[in-house]
């Protein structure tokens, strides 16, 4: 391997890691703070990014499409917490449940609406051609903007729950929500709110993976599978746990590509196992009591 | 919260991601056989990188129905569909549920290369069910003996022949680099290209056998070895289409060689920024392209809306079995035995040439050689190089190879 073959599938690590990162900082968000896991969040992901499709080939306009199926994809997200999720809040398996309902109907009528047929979402002119880097020689643009894009998103997340109000009463929420609400916070609020959050996360997601590469039946599963897999090698409930997560199994996707192609997709779940065997909270994830 | 609570949800998680994949391709049942139908299970994937193949498979059928109608003395023909995702254990539970739970008399599928294989080895055990496979291509399907089995288009060597040594000695390529999925399909198409590759003088200057569903390929694109002259693609689907839109987006500098499904609309299709890559790609398959001169290519193409490989492949497989019923005036009785002798003798010019039987009920076709081409209004097509006639089958079937097979 040449340093710069090196340096490239490391980017192409990076690249993979910020569309999980997108994916999985939602799940974790609402994992963390409600304890359930929607099942439809891989159909969140699918759904923005047919959205966003639709409206960049419609408009010409890749931000509006981004804004559109991230807005679109997490109210339906919050209707969907508020009609179905929000009574069984505390019955984990029941919600389990619920969201794989969801996901099924959704996939169904996606599957109906867009057919079998692969789409990518165009992204704006000026995103198109390759620069040069150091050590790594020409590389696209735009999955450099991507993971740029990933990095802000992530800052201002972990800003948001770390450094605000509204950060500090998730954060209380996540160790001990009964305590929460009985300071008086309106922990229902709080909860919509952060799966209307997770739901718009993984809606853009969908924009910003079916940018790099094609949307098709069938990625709702594999992204809700990897989601799971970087939520869990990465701690529950963290922020900065999905963005390392997401780090190590684009890394380890990547670079296992590289050296053994055919066990790729092996060394991902190799990974998972090995993490829930030396540290099952996940790496940066807090042991409850 | 407590630990043992949470400890809880870790399964529960891994149920409900295990129930996802598995019942992502569940299709509704059907009802009872009747005496007064026959019933033909219909096995095509619906997700996964081949998740069009389904909706070929059925624009298909509906084809045939209209040209040769569902009834057939006295009898109807009743279809039921059944999606897979391209695996050997989907096409497993799919077919057997087709013919256990759904009792069909006749199953038309299915459409990939492993699950061929599957089918194939469950056919020796229904000897009363006729199974006429759909568009899966493996070598092996026609050589392990099933008598029910039968399959009217050619194998993934058969496809690729003349291609190798047009590579070599008209586009003089000397030195090129395998880019294939992982399965039992590209295996054999691979190597029927490989194999005429090497013979005529060429070298292999390494492979890359990737997961099906791969989406990323820039770590293999930066990972070709200097001194190649071009790569061969042996991806399909949205796969393909993946990897076209990131060798755009790289400005890959390798001219391509597309395997048999690489090149075909299901690939070239795709809504994504394609045609920088895909332009100048050739391939070989039972697929014609532009400039090929058949009257019933041109009356399928101008009936049937967005014709692809899995289209044709499953419309030429249903009209041979739909001829069969037809000749036997839907009668299947003393367990199938004059539907198969119709079946066997099959002598038909369909739109993608002429077919017949070898004695292994596998077809002797006519293949083409294609190149890919920008119509005028943007969009990407195929034209003519050459054509074969009365294309046989080998007995060499390949398993993956890292060296000139």
């Amino acid at each position: 391997m040449t340093s710069e073959q090196l340096f490239q599938i490391f980017l192409n690590g990076i690249t993979l890691a910020s569309v999980y990162f997108l994916v999985a900082s939602g799940l974790t968000l609402i994992f963390g703070l409600m304890r359930v896991i929607t099942m439809a969040h891989g159909t969140s992901y699918l759904l923005g990014g047919y959205f966003g499709f639709s409206v960049a080939s419609a408009t010409g306009n890749w931000y509006l499409a981004a804004l559109v199926a991230a807005a679109i994809v997490g109210i339906l997200g919050l209707i969907i917490h508020q009609v179905l999720i929000h009574k069984f809040q505390n019955d984990d398996l029941r919600v389990a449940l619920i969201t794989l309902g969801v996901a099924f109907i959704g996939t169904d009528l996606m599957a109906a609406t867009y057919g079998g047929d692969a789409y990518q979402v165009p992204a704006p002119s000026n995103w198109l051609g390759t620069v040069v880097l150091p050590f790594a020689g020409s590389y696209s643009l735009q999955r450099l903007i991507i993971i740029l894009i990933s990095i802000i998103i992530g800052v201002a997340l972990w800003l948001l729950i770390s450094k605000t109000r509204y950060g500090a009463i998730v954060r209380a929420g996540v160790d001990d929500s009964q305590m929460t609400a009985a300071t008086g916070v309106n922990t229902r609020v709080i909860f919509a709110s952060i799966f209307l959050l997770g739901s718009a996360l993984a809606g853009f997601a969908g924009v910003a993976n079916g940018t790099l590469f094609t949307l098709l039946p069938g990625q709702d599963g594999t992204f809700l599978l990897y989601s799971l897999v970087v939520v869990i090698v990465g701690g529950m409930g963290s922020i900065p746990g999905a963005a390392l997560g997401a780090l190590l199994v684009g890394l380890v996707s990547q670079f296992g590509l590289y050296f053994a192609p055919t066990y790729a997709t092996v060394f991902t779940f190799a990974l998972m196992v090995i993490v829930l065997a030396v540290r099952p909270q996940g790496i940066m994830g807090k042991v409850r009591l | 919260m407590s630990m043992s609570k949470k400890s809880r949800l870790l399964p529960v998680m891994a149920i409900g991601a295990t129930f996802s994949l598995l019942l992502a391709g569940c299709a509704g049942g059907g009802d009872e056989a009747s005496s007064d139908e026959i019933k033909i299970g219909v096995l095509a994937p619906d997700t996964g990188n081949l998740s069009f193949a389904m909706g070929e498979a059925k624009k298909a059928v509906d084809q045939v129905s209209k040209e040769l109608g569902l009834e057939f003395g006295g009898k109807t023909i009743t279809i039921v569909y059944q999606g897979t995702d391209g695996t050997t254990s989907s096409a497993q539970s799919a077919v057997r549920k087709l013919v256990e739970n759904d009792e069909v008399d006749i199953v038309l599928g299915p459409g990939s290369g492993d699950e061929g294989l599957t089918v194939v080895e469950y056919a020796l055990t229904q000897p009363d069910v006729t199974f006429v496979n759909g568009a899966a291509s493996p070598v092996d399907q026609t050589l392990k003996g099933a008598d029910n089995f039968f399959r009217f288009m050619g194998d993934s060597v058969m496809w690729m022949g003349g291609l190798g040594k047009y590579a070599y000695e008209t586009k003089g390529y000397k030195n090129i680099y395998l880019l294939a999925e992982d399965y039992s399909f590209p295996y054999d198409n691979a190597g029927g290209f490989f194999s005429e590759f090497c013979a005529a003088g060429g070298n292999m200057t390494g492979a890359s056998w990737v997961p099906v569903g791969t989406t990323d390929y820039a770590t293999v694109l930066s990972s070709i070895p200097a001194g190649t002259d071009a790569v061969y693609v042996g991806l399909g689907g949205s796969d393909a289409a993946n990897f076209l839109s990131q060798a755009v987006q790289a400005k890959t500098p390798y001219p391509l060689i597309g395997g048999s499904i690489a090149i075909d609309p299901s690939a070239l299709g795709a809504s994504a920024d394609i045609a920088d890559a895909a332009v100048g790609m050739f391939s070989g398959g039972p697929v014609p392209g532009a400039g090929y001169t058949n009257t019933l290519w041109d009356k399928f193409n101008s009936e049937v809306e967005g014709v692809n490989i899995f289209t044709l492949l499953y419309y030429n497989a249903a009209y041979a079995l739909f001829s069969g019923i037809k000749a036997v005036d839907g009668d299947l009785g003393d367990g199938q035995a004059d539907l198969r002798d119709a079946l066997k003798a099959t002598d038909f010019t369909g739109p993608g040439g002429h077919i017949v039987l070898d004695s292994n009920n596998q077809a002797i076709v006519d293949n083409f050689i294609t190149e890919v081409v920008q119509n005028a209004d943007g969009s990407l097509g195929t034209v003519q190089v050459a054509e074969a006639h009365n294309v046989k089958q080998g007995t060499i079937s390949y398993q993956r190879f890292d060296s000139c097979p």
